[in-house]
């Protein structure tokens, strides 16, 4: 009987050891499952500030930009001589 | 114990059954273990189990290193520029990106490798030409428009424009009605119209026929092979050469073409590429791998009657890309040699002079003196031939369908660059090639010239300026 007693206590020891590692494991499941979504989610994030930064820089976008401003080429642009005050 | 020894068998049992019963538990117990270890969360325990990822798609980059598409390594296509060079560019599936127009699918075996590609391609010059033609394509209220620019003496493309804006990032329509998809510059061969007529008159300059100064009795019409041949502009009943080119004459043309043999101006025709379907330098000959122009359609000469050859010196009854006209117009802007287009950088080009320089720069000078007002940039020299084509409409030249277009060098004294500006089915009153093309031509030559920081030279200026900022 006693030693079913004691083989009965190492089994439990172990079972209870067992299930703790097991929640641990699943505890830092979690966590890394979180961290790669993040991590997704900052790369979705990454591409779409990139994506913004190289149309907001665009060679057209600024075009666009110096028009709206009412910026002139230089070709295009002439300049009024400058008036001299009368004697 | 009996004398059988049953005690001992049963003993013996036991022992052997909790010994098995342990051997049991503790293999279960290691499986357990082995099972929690290899799951683990932690990285640096897990197996390698992740094989080597696959290669992302290759990116295609301007001439600066401006990515046009990249992929990021979730394999999402990205087309940084926007709208910019989008039908030269092309697109691909939305899922695994399988190139499906453009350069996404002429390169198709080489992205897929994960290869960069770098264009000649000027994200700036882009965007100036792409700007003044989508402004130029919409108050001429035209199907479709393209533009290219090629630096003169090194046959790079610069920029291939096309209208109007594409964007491979939106909800797709029927691809055979919306045509805003295709790079026209490359893809449609049309009739080139009276911007051949520079090229007629180098060739009768180069054949040592006629001079610029050369007279021909030229009235409003005539009739060659029972077919009448009509002019356009109200112009004097003789004209010289380059009078002929200023007021874009076909029966001044077609007369002093009839100076040479057809056969001569074929031949041209034939050095300046006009028969050639592979005008780019391909990137691999095995597997051959290229970026696909239209083929040009040029009867044979054994097919030139008289009414054919007179079609031909102005640019009617064959059918050549805008790409085509752009590498045979630099050839006179490059001297008279005939530069072969690259778009990629690395490639190099082949060159073979076609002209003497004396007579590309002489119809240079004659398109600077005859360029249409639509055209001209105060402060600059400037040059080209504008064109309006009649266009075959089931099986017959339409009265209501043009191509207009402009061809010109900028600047023309000195060119850096040449530029063809093509506009199909303009509508309205304006659908000239002088009304509708020629702005746009000169949109691009003053920003480029803003570009490049020329300033205007006073002495071209044709009145002196008394008045505020003007332009």
């Amino acid at each position: 009987m006693k030693t079913v007693l004691r083989w009965g206590m190492v089994y439990l020891l172990l079972l209870t050891g067992l299930t703790a590692l097991g929640h641990y494991n699943q505890q830092l499941n979690a966590n890394l499952a979180a961290l790669e979504q993040k991590e997704a989610d900052l790369q979705q994030k990454e591409t779409r500030l990139l994506l913004q930064r190289y149309q907001l820089t665009a060679p057209l976008a600024l075009r666009a930009w110096a028009e709206a401003n009412g910026f002139i080429p230089m070709s295009l642009g002439r300049w009024v001589r400058p008036e001299r005050s009368t004697p | 114990m009996n004398q059988l020894g049953t005690h001992e068998q049963a003993t013996l049992n036991r022992g052997w059954v909790v010994l098995l019963a342990i051997v049991a538990f503790m293999l279960g117990l290691g499986y357990g273990f082995y099972i929690l270890w290899h799951n683990a969360p932690s990285l640096l325990l897990r197996p390698p189990t992740a094989q080597a990822a696959p290669a992302v798609r290759g990116r295609l980059e301007a001439a600066d290193g401006t990515p046009l598409a990249l992929s990021t390594p979730q394999e999402t296509r990205l087309y940084p520029l926007g709208l910019s060079a989008t039908q030269l560019v092309g697109f691909g599936e939305r899922s695994g990106g399988k190139g499906l127009s453009g350069l996404e699918l002429d390169l198709e075996p080489l992205l897929a490798q994960g290869q960069n590609l770098r264009l000649t391609i000027d994200p700036q010059v882009q965007a100036i030409a792409e700007q003044a033609l989508w402004k130029g394509l919409e108050a001429a209220k035209a199907d479709w428009g393209t533009a290219v620019v090629m630096e003169s003496q090194t046959g790079r493309l610069l920029a291939v424009a096309n209208g109007p804006a594409f964007d491979p990032t939106a909800p797709r329509g029927d691809i055979r009605k919306d045509i805003a998809w295709r790079n026209h510059a490359f893809m449609y061969a049309l009739e080139p119209g009276s911007t051949i007529k520079a090229l007629t008159a180098a060739v009768l300059l180069e054949e040592n026929v006629a001079r610029l100064d050369t007279k021909v009795y030229a009235p409003m019409s005539r009739r060659v092979a029972g077919w009448t041949i009509n002019d356009v502009v109200r112009h004097p009943e003789t004209l010289t050469l380059s009078e002929v080119l200023k007021y874009s004459s076909n029966v001044g043309i077609t007369t002093l073409a009839e100076r040479i043999p057809p056969k001569t101006l074929f031949d041209f025709f034939k050095q300046l590429h006009f028969l050639d379907d592979q005008l780019l330098p391909p990137l691999s000959y095995q597997p051959p791998i290229a970026v696909q122009i239209a083929a040009p359609q040029v009867r044979p000469i054994q097919r030139w009657g008289p009414a054919e050859y007179a079609n031909a010196t102005f640019g009617q009854g064959f059918l050549i890309t805008p790409l085509h006209l752009t590498a045979a117009y630099n050839a006179l802007a490059a001297d008279g040699v005939y530069r072969q287009p690259i778009l990629f950088e690395g490639n190099t080009s082949q060159s073979k002079a076609v002209f003497r320089p004396q007579v590309a720069r002489a119809i240079r000078q004659a398109l600077t003196q005859g360029i249409t007002e639509n055209a001209k940039l105060r402060g600059y020299t400037l040059g080209g031939k504008t064109g309006t084509a009649q266009v075959v409409v089931n099986g017959r030249y339409s009265s209501s369908v043009y191509t207009a277009l402009f061809a010109g060098f900028i600047p023309s004294d000195t060119p850096r660059v040449t530029v063809v500006v093509a506009l199909y089915h303009p509508k309205g009153s304006r659908i000239h090639g002088a009304q509708v093309a020629a702005p746009i031509y000169r949109e691009i030559a003053a920003r480029l010239f803003a570009l490049w920081g020329v300033p205007p030279q006073p002495q071209l200026e044709a009145s002196p300026n008394t008045s505020k900022l003007v332009h």
